[in-house]
């Protein structure tokens, strides 16, 4: 190599410069090695896995490397996604065997999409007893999507805003309604009271109040006749203590009528055999009579 | 190879819109000539190596207690203001990863390239816009400048970008080492490997871009020091943004 022509014009020189560099060098890589060792032990690089297939409906929001969280811990990893054939989404992820026993036959696994952030994968084992996930287990995923009812969250709001606007507007009946309970309410501040506010026009106020006059006059006049009431019951009471002797002597006079039948009775039975025993005797002429005519006998 | 530079990349007298492009070509060619002679074996010699530590010692060695510590009371502020804001819309799960994707990923490394920058252009810049080193720079004489500017900004970058992880933990959660789990968990997801490729891509870019630029002085012919100085300087900050936008693009796409 010829004379550099930088020699008469370069820097003021550092002393041990090339010793510095390269234990600046040394430090960079070995800083960079370590760093790079370690990025690949946090991805799982040096980890034995199992694997673990979702099935989706569709794999939206979810990407390579997101967490299958089980209880709020990363438990595994998404290393693949691909639409198959069947038309779902294939999630494929890497468990780490260590973190594969909190995964059961009996698990759940969720698809959650947030408003904010990434759409998360979780597993729900709540039967720990239960074998454990083989390796290459296939398992459908429960899709919960807070944005999906947004746009039905914001349809019902309008609706909502719309049944207030109509609510709320001018010719609309809720105002008639406010409308007539504010007349209502003037009305039973008004002269005649509640008495105005049900029947509405001065008319008819009157007459009630005309028939509310008579209905106090006719019991005014009701409360006399009920006091002249009173007193012909008092004359009734005395009249009735004067009758009851008479009444006590019509008692006796009964009495006796009803002894008097019962004699009665006996006549009666002493007028039948009598007569019976007349008829025997008329019975017996009859037949002790020479001309008599013919010997027929007649029942009565 | 010590064929002049000059020589090898002629002046380009054009102007207009085909002189711009001759231009750019130029500079591209000669960027990929440097490119290709550090791969070469031809070049990896003990004078080479000599000054190449004199560069990275300059730029990285005697800024770097300096940068760490800047670097630290930022990430820590910086992790305080996304924590606590994130945490007052109810979102401090994501706090940490906005961090690390934001402050880790993007901003510290175009923070090292312009601390670079701003350490090791200017003296560059003095030394090969001197008329007598513009006519006789060869490769040779380039190159330590390429390669240790280069390497300056990944060191520096490497450190930045482990401390703030650091700090962004130690700010969060203390000393307490039950996040660390979760946290490391977050780093590995961060940092998947075609994400790390491109950062480290970035990164060299940026590096390229910072060693590339005060070199590019010696190609010039009639500029005087200072507006020179502007030039190359518009220069790399171009070139620093293309890097940006074509990684940029590269992610989104």
């Amino acid at each position: 190599m010829s004379e550099s022509p930088l020699s008469s014009h370069s820097v003021p020189t550092i002393a041990h410069a090339q010793t510095k560099a390269v234990a600046l060098l040394l430090l960079a890589g070995t800083l960079l090695v370590l760093f790079v060792l370690y990025v690949m032990q946090a991805r799982g690089v040096f980890t034995e896995n199992q694997q673990l297939l979702l099935v989706a409906e569709n794999a939206e929001g979810v990407t390579v490397g997101s967490d299958l969280s089980f209880s709020g811990f990363p438990i595994g990893r998404v290393s693949r996604i691909e639409l198959a054939e069947d038309g779902k989404a294939h999630i494929h992820l890497d468990i780490p065997v260590a973190q594969a026993r909190w995964l059961r036959t009996s698990s759940i696994f969720t698809l959650e999409r947030n408003v904010v952030g990434s759409a998360k994968l979780r597993a729900y084992s709540g039967l720990l007893d239960d074998p454990q996930l083989p390796d290459g287990a296939r398992r459908d995923v429960l899709i919960g999507d807070a944005a999906a009812g947004v746009p039905e969250l914001v349809a019902t709001a309008h609706k909502l805003i719309d049944n207030l606007e109509r609510l709320s507007n001018a010719d609309s009946a809720l105002s008639g309604t406010l409308a007539n309970l504010q007349q209502f309410s003037a009305s039973l501040n008004g002269k005649h009271g509640a008495l105005g506010a049900l029947l509405g026009n001065e008319k008819d106020v009157a007459k009630v109040i005309a028939s509310l006059e008579q209905t106090r006059a006719l019991l005014v006049d009701a409360r006399a006749s009920l006091q002249k009431l009173d007193a012909s019951l008092v004359n009734m009471q005395a009249i009735s203590s004067d009758l009851r002797p008479i009444v006590d002597d019509a008692k006796a006079i009964s009495g006796n009528v009803r002894g008097a039948s019962e004699d009665l009775d006996a006549l009666r039975a002493e007028v039948d055999l009598n007569l019976r025993k007349v008829s025997g005797m008329v019975d017996e002429l009859n037949r002790k009579w020479p001309f008599a005519r013919e010997q027929k006998l007649e029942l009565p | 190879m010590a064929e002049l530079l000059r020589q090898s990349f002629p002046a380009i007298r054009q102007r207009g819109p085909w002189g711009l492009w001759l231009r750019s070509k130029r500079l591209l060619l000669f960027s990929a000539q440097i490119a290709l002679a550090l791969l070469s074996p031809r070049f990896h010699q003990a004078p080479l190596y000599q000054r190449t530590a004199q560069v990275l010692c300059s730029s990285a060695w005697q800024t770097l207690a300096s940068y760490l510590l800047a670097c630290t009371l930022i990430s820590a502020v910086l992790t305080r203001l996304v924590t606590v804001s994130a945490a007052s819309y109810g979102l401090s799960h994501l706090a940490l990863e906005g961090v690390l994707r934001v402050f880790v990923i993007e901003i510290l490394p175009l923070a090292a390239t312009l601390f670079v920058a701003t350490r090791a252009v200017p003296p560059a810049l003095r030394q090969f816009a001197q008329a007598s080193v513009r006519r006789q720079a060869t490769l040779a004489d380039v190159l330590p400048c390429v390669l240790g500017n280069a390497t300056a900004v990944l060191v520096l970058a490497v450190f930045a970008g482990i401390l703030s992880l650091v700090v962004a933990y130690l700010v969060v959660h203390g000393l307490s080492p039950w996040a660390l789990p979760a946290y490391g968990r977050l780093i590995g997801q961060v940092f998947d490997p075609v994400l790390s490729l491109v950062l480290l891509s970035k990164i060299v870019w940026f590096g390229l871009a910072v060693g590339l630029a005060p070199t590019t002085a010696v190609l010039e012919t009639q500029q005087t020091p200072a507006s020179l100085e502007m030039r190359i300087m518009v220069r790399l900050l171009f070139a620093l943004l293309l890097v940006e936008v074509f990684f940029l693009a590269l992610r989104l796409f």
